[in-house]
């Protein structure tokens, strides 16, 4: 079963995110039973290397485009460093443990609006598989 | 002062890393081989693809090689590769090496969540790439 598809030009970003959700699900293969029942388009932008991608969870697979969606559900936008944060952030009900310092430091970026997650509120669920999906912790 | 890229700079890069205790630090608990692959730019003075190997473990590296063969670089456990211009730019602090990955100027092989876990002692690997006293082939 192939659990993550993407576009053969994706370029870094996307090719980075594909890779890391591969890696993670071969390593912890439970992860695959985090794209069952759950539908929705993200778009990732990483604002200081002017590069965005779209992620849609869709028939229990992540697919990975070089483009991002005219509309997605959510919106992820904040800078190249802080998206490494996002990956290993120790995370707590699918969410950045807020327990911990590098949980804190990105609750501080949200609130600077360092970190911006458009759609957080009407997608929770679609937010908290795509970090767990993410995480390398 | 080395000429980039040449053995005598990874020689004074290595020294570099087992000099340094924030990269010790950073790196306490890696353990894995990294290929250097420098692409190829022969109107830049680099006519052809090089390899180099460092053998990077708990904040030292234990062994250094240069100039080996694609196909004991392959071998390594990360590769990290892009054309001679853009390690130029990473030496000179030009070029984020987090964004220019993100930005597919820098490629990376092997396993990306050990990677992303050990950022920092990547960011130090570069500012000690940025302390090597360099000249540049392309500006002899």
């Amino acid at each position: 079963m192939e659990y993550v598809t993407s576009d053969p030009d994706l370029g870094g970003l996307g090719e980075m995110l594909a890779d890391l959700v591969r890696a993670n699900i071969a390593a912890h293969p439970a992860r695959a039973r985090l794209l069952e029942n759950v539908t929705g388009t993200i778009n990732v932008k990483a604002v200081d290397a002017q590069v965005e991608v779209g992620l849609e969870f869709a028939a229990n697979r992540l697919n990975v485009f070089a483009k991002p969606f005219r509309r997605a559900g959510l919106e992820i936008v904040t800078d190249s460093e802080t998206l490494m944060d996002l990956t290993t952030v120790p995370l707590w009900m699918g969410r950045p443990d807020i327990r911990t310092r590098q949980g804190r430091t990105l609750v501080g970026k949200m609130l600077r609006r360092d970190l911006r997650v458009k759609g957080m509120a009407a997608h929770p669920k679609l937010l908290s598989r795509l970090q767990r999906l993410l995480s390398a912790v | 002062m080395a000429l980039f890229p040449s053995e005598d700079w990874l020689k004074l890069y290595v020294e570099k890393i087992n000099s340094s205790k924030e990269y010790e630090e950073a790196a306490s608990t890696w353990e894995g081989d990294l290929a250097y692959v420098f692409e190829a730019e022969p109107d830049k003075g680099v006519p052809e693809d090089v390899w180099s190997w460092a053998d990077l473990w708990h904040g030292k590296c234990r062994d250094s090689k240069w100039g080996i063969s694609p196909e004991e670089g392959e071998k390594s456990k990360f590769i990290i590769r892009a054309p001679y211009s853009r390690w130029k730019e990473v030496i000179k602090k030009e070029l984020d090496p987090v964004k220019g990955m993100m930005q597919g100027k820098l490629k990376l092989k092997g396993d990306l969540p050990t990677i992303v876990r050990y950022v920092k002692a990547s960011n130090e690997l570069v500012n000690l790439a940025a302390q090597v006293p360099t000249e540049f082939v392309d500006e002899q």
